[in-house]
C-alpha cells in the first residue's frame, strides 16, 4: 500500500512570500526570467537535465527564461542535491546576494526531500530546512519538459496538476 | 620479505581476486616491489572496520594476470600507524588522507595536511568508517577549523573560483594563481558534495543497494550500478545469464555514448562554439530518450538488478536502437569533420592544459584522460567483464596529454562504441535475463569486488556483508576521483587563465563521482 507522507513544513523561522506578494512577483518576472542555479550536493544527473533546457530540442529562451552567471542579476534560485553540510553556506550566500523578490525552486528529489540521502550525518536532506521554497520540481531527475513546467507553474504561466486534496482523497479512499 | 615468500601466503577469493595479509612493518617492502612492474597499477587504499577491529586495505590490478589482488593490513590499538607510502607510490596520496580522517589510520611521514573530505564543522576523532554511529545519527557541528590562507607574493594574483561557479555546473573550488595572464599554479577545493554515499549504503539490502549506486555519479548510473551487482553476483558466486551480460554491455555503451555527446558540447562551450555544441547536445538527447523507450529512465536507473537486468529488450527495440545508430554515425561522421575544420575550436585545444605522461603514470590516472597520455590501460581489455570478452574492439591511445588528445581519444572512442554496438545487436544469445533472486544469494561475511570501464574511466567497487546479507562495508573508487588528483599538474606552464575553463572541460570530471 502506498502512504503519502506531505513534506514537513518548512521552519517556522523562514517567512514565505504572502499570495499578493507571489502574484506580483509571478506578473513582474512573467516574460523574463533570470536563474541561477546552485548544485547542493546532486548526483550530476539533475544538472544534466537542466544543461538541456538551452538545447534546440528544449531552448527554454523562447520562453524568456535565462541563466544567468551571477545571483546579482537571479530573479530565481534554482537549487539542485541534497544540501550537503559543507553546501549550506554557500547556499545561503547566494540566495544573499540575490535581489528582492526571488523565487526559490527545489529541483528533483534531493532538494525537495533529501532522495535516497534523507536526513544523514553529512546532508540536511531538503532545501527547506534552509530556504523557503516556492515551487518543488519532483523527480530523480526531473526531465526537461518537467522542470520547463515546474519553472512556468512558478511563474503563474502553467497550471498546478497535483494538489495536496487531490493526496487527501487518496488517503481517504485507504481509511 | 621477498615477494615469493608472501606470493605463498596468497589466498583466493574468487575467480582473478586474491588476497593476502601483511603487517604495518612488511607494508612499504611489498607495495615497493609490486610498483615496480610496470604492469602492476595501484587502485585503490581505504580503511575497514569490522567487529571493533581495523583494517587497512589496498587494491592493486595485475594488468598480467588479468586480477586484483587486495593487500590486508590488520591494525590495532587507539591510533593505528603505518609508514607513509607517498615517496612508493605517489598516487596513494589523496587516499591516505581518506581513510587517516574517516578512519583513523595514520601514515606517519605523509607529506601535508590529513583532512580532505569531511566538512569544515565535521568534528575531530568522529570516523565514519570507524564504527560507532550510523547514516542517520546526527554528529553536530563544531566551529570550523580556521583556515590559513597563504598571502600570494608580489605580481602573483590568486583567483578564486567557486564552489558556486558560473553556469549549470557542479560545486567546487579552485585557487587560481596567476602572474598577469599565465596560470603559474593552482588549489583543487574538492568534496563540497560529499554525500556520503559508502556510509548510506551501511545496512542496506541487495534491493537498495542499486539505487545507491546509480546516485553515485548519475550521468554513470549504469556503469556503477553494474560494477555493484557485478561484486554481488560474485560473492554469491553466479554469473548473470549470457543474454543480460551482452545487453548490459550494450547499456553500457550507449551510456558511454551520449556521455562522449556531452563532453564535446561542454567543450564547445568552452572553446565557444556554439553550433558544435548545439550539435553535440541533439546527439545526446536523442540517446537519452533512446534510453528512455528502452529503459523506462532517460539515465538508465533502475535497469541493472543483482542477477542481471531487471527488463529485456523486444526485436521492435533492437530495430529502434538499429536505425538510432544510423543516424547518429551519419551524423556524428559529419560533426567530427567539421569540428576539425573549425580552427578557433581545434587552436584552443592544441598544447594546452598538457598532462605530462609519466606524471600520468606515476599519479595513476585512469580511463580517457590516463589513455590521452599513453596510459595504455582499459579495463574492458584488461579485465574484461559483462561480454567484452567475447566481442571485438579497439582501444584508443593518445601521447601527447593535452586537451586536443583527450578530446580526440573520445571521439575515437565513440566509433568503438558504435562498432560494439553493432556486433551485439548481431550476436544477442537469447536467454533469461535475470537469475531467479532466490538463486543471488550471498554468503554472511563473504566479500567481492566489481569493477567497470565508465565513460569518465575505471570504477571499483568492494562490498563485504554482514551477518544479515546486508552491506557491512561498501567502497567506491570512482575514475573521477583518481584523476582529480592529476588535474592540478595540467595548469602551470604555457596556459592562461582563460585557457581554464577549456582544460577544465577536457578533463571531463564529475565532481559528484569523486566525492561520493
Ligand atoms: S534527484 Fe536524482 S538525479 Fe537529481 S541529484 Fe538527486 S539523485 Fe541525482
Amino acid at each position: 500500500m502506498v502512504t503519502f507522507e506531505l513534506l514537513d513544513e518548512p521552519d517556522s523561522s523562514i517567512t514565505e512570500p504572502s499570495t499578493a506578494l507571489r502574484r506580483q512577483i509571478q506578473h513582474l518576472f512573467g516574460r523574463s526570467l533570470h536563474i541561477r542555479h546552485v548544485d547542493a550536493g546532486s548526483c550530476n544527473g539533475c544538472e544534466s537535465e537542466i544543461k538541456l533546457l538551452t538545447s534546440p530540442y528544449y531552448d527554454i529562451h523562447r520562453l524568456g527564461i535565462f541563466f544567468t552567471t551571477t545571483p546579482r542579476h537571479a530573479d530565481l534560485l534554482l537549487v539542485t542535491g541534497a544540501i550537503t553540510r559543507a553546501m549550506v553556506d554557500p547556499l545561503q550566500r547566494t540566495y544573499a546576494a540575490m535581489p528582492e523578490p526571488r523565487l526559490v525552486v527545489a529541483t528533483g528529489a534531493c532538494a525537495c526531500d533529501g532522495g535516497i540521502f534523507g536526513r544523514s550525518c553529512l546532508t540536511l536532506g531538503r532545501l527547506s530546512a534552509i530556504l523557503p521554497v516556492d515551487t518543488y520540481i519532483p523527480g530523480c531527475p526531473p526531465t526537461p519538459l518537467a522542470l520547463i513546467h515546474g519553472l512556468l507553474l512558478t511563474l503563474g504561466r502553467a497550471e498546478q496538476r497535483l494538489h495536496r486534496q487531490i493526496l487527501a482523497h487518496h488517503a481517504d479512499g485507504k481509511a | 620479505m621477498s615477494i615469493l615468500d608472501w606470493a605463498r601466503q596468497v589466498r583466493l577469493l574468487h575467480p582473478n581476486e586474491w588476497e593476502v595479509v601483511l603487517t604495518p612493518a612488511n607494508l612499504t617492502t611489498t607495495v615497493e616491489a609490486l610498483c615496480a612492474n610496470p604492469r602492476n597499477h595501484f587502485t585503490d587504499m581505504f580503511g575497514v572496520e569490522m567487529g571493533g577491529e581495523r583494517q587497512l586495505r589496498l587494491l592493486f590490478a595485475l594488468d598480467s594476470e588479468h586480477g586484483w589482488l587486495h593487500l590486508v593490513v590488520p591494525v590495532t590499538g587507539d591510533s593505528p600507524h603505518y609508514t607513509s607510502l607517498v615517496e612508493v607510490c605517489p598516487a596513494t596520496l589523496w587516499y591516505e588522507r581518506e581513510v587517516a580522517e574517516e578512519c583513523g589510520i595514520i601514515p606517519s611521514g605523509h607529506p601535508g595536511p590529513l583532512h580532505l573530505r569531511l566538512p569544515d564543522d565535521w568534528p575531530e576523532g568522529v570516523y565514519p568508517h570507524g564504527g560507532g554511529f550510523s547514516w542517520q545519527d546526527k554528529i553536530p557541528a563544531v566551529a570550523p577549523h580556521p583556515v590559513e590562507l597563504a598571502s600570494a607574493p608580489d605580481g602573483i594574483v590568486d583567483y578564486p573560483l567557486g564552489p558556486v561557479r558560473s553556469g549549470v555546473v557542479e560545486s567546487g573550488h579552485y585557487l587560481l594563481r596567476t602572474a598577469g595572464e599565465e596560470l603559474v599554479d593552482m588549489r583543487l577545493q574538492l568534496f563540497y558534495k560529499h554525500r556520503g554515499i559508502e556510509k548510506r549504503a551501511e545496512g542496506c539490502s541487495l534491493l537498495h543497494l542499486p539505487l545507491i549506486a546509480e546516485r553515485i555519479s548519475g550521468t554513470s548510473a549504469f556503469a556503477h550500478s553494474l560494477a555493484l551487482c557485478e561484486a554481488v553476483e560474485r560473492a554469491a558466486g553466479i554469473e548473470a545469464p549470457p543474454r543480460a551480460r551482452y545487453l548490459r554491455t550494450l547499456f553500457a555503451e550507449l551510456e558511454r555514448l551520449y556521455n562522449h555527446h556531452g563532453y564535446q558540447a561542454d567543450l564547445c562551450q568552452a572553446t565557444g562554439l556554439v553550433v558544435g555544441q548545439a550539435q553535440f547536445d541533439v546527439l545526446k538527447e536523442r540517446l537519452l530518450r533512446l534510453n528512455a523507450r528502452l529503459a523506462g529512465h532517460r539515465y538508465l536507473f533502475g535497469l541493472n538488478v543483482p542477477g542481471g537486468l531487471s527488463r529485456d529488450l523486444t526485436d521492435t527495440e533492437r530495430q529502434v536502437i538499429d536505425e538510432e545508430l544510423r543516424f547518429q554515425r551519419r551524423t556524428f561522421t559529419v560533426l567530427e569533420e567539421l569540428l576539425f575544420r573549425s580552427n578557433s575550436h581545434i587552436d584552443r585545444l592544441e598544447r594546452t592544459g598538457t598532462l605530462p605522461p609519466e606524471l600520468a603514470l606515476a599519479w595513476g590516472a585512469v580511463g580517457p584522460v590516463g589513455r590521452a597520455a599513453g596510459v595504455d590501460r582499459d579495463l574492458r581489455r584488461d579485465h574484461p567483464y559483462a561480454a567484452y570478452a567475447e566481442l571485438d574492439f579497439a582501444v584508443p591511445l593518445e601521447t601527447d596529454g593535452d586537451a586536443l588528445a583527450r578530446a580526440r581519444l573520445r571521439l575515437e572512442e565513440v566509433r568503438q562504441s558504435f562498432r560494439l554496438i553493432d556486433q551485439i545487436l548481431g550476436s544477442l544469445p537469447s536467454s533469461a535475463v535475470r537469475v531467479p533472486p532466490e538463486a543471488c544469494m550471498v554468503r554472511p561475511g563473504v566479500s567481492a569486488l566489481g569493477w567497470v570501464e565508465s565513460p569518465r574511466g575505471e570504477g571499483v567497487h568492494w562490498l563485504s556483508f554482514g551477518e544479515q546479507r546486508q552491506a557491512r562495508r561498501y567502497r567506491v573508487r570512482t575514475g573521477s576521483f583518481a584523476n582529480w588528483q592529476t588535474f592540478p599538474a595540467a595548469v602551470p606552464g604555457h596556459n592562461i587563465l582563460t585557457d581554464f575553463p577549456v582544460i577544465e572541460q577536457s578533463f571531463g570530471l564529475s565532481f559528484a563521482g569523486a566525492d561520493r
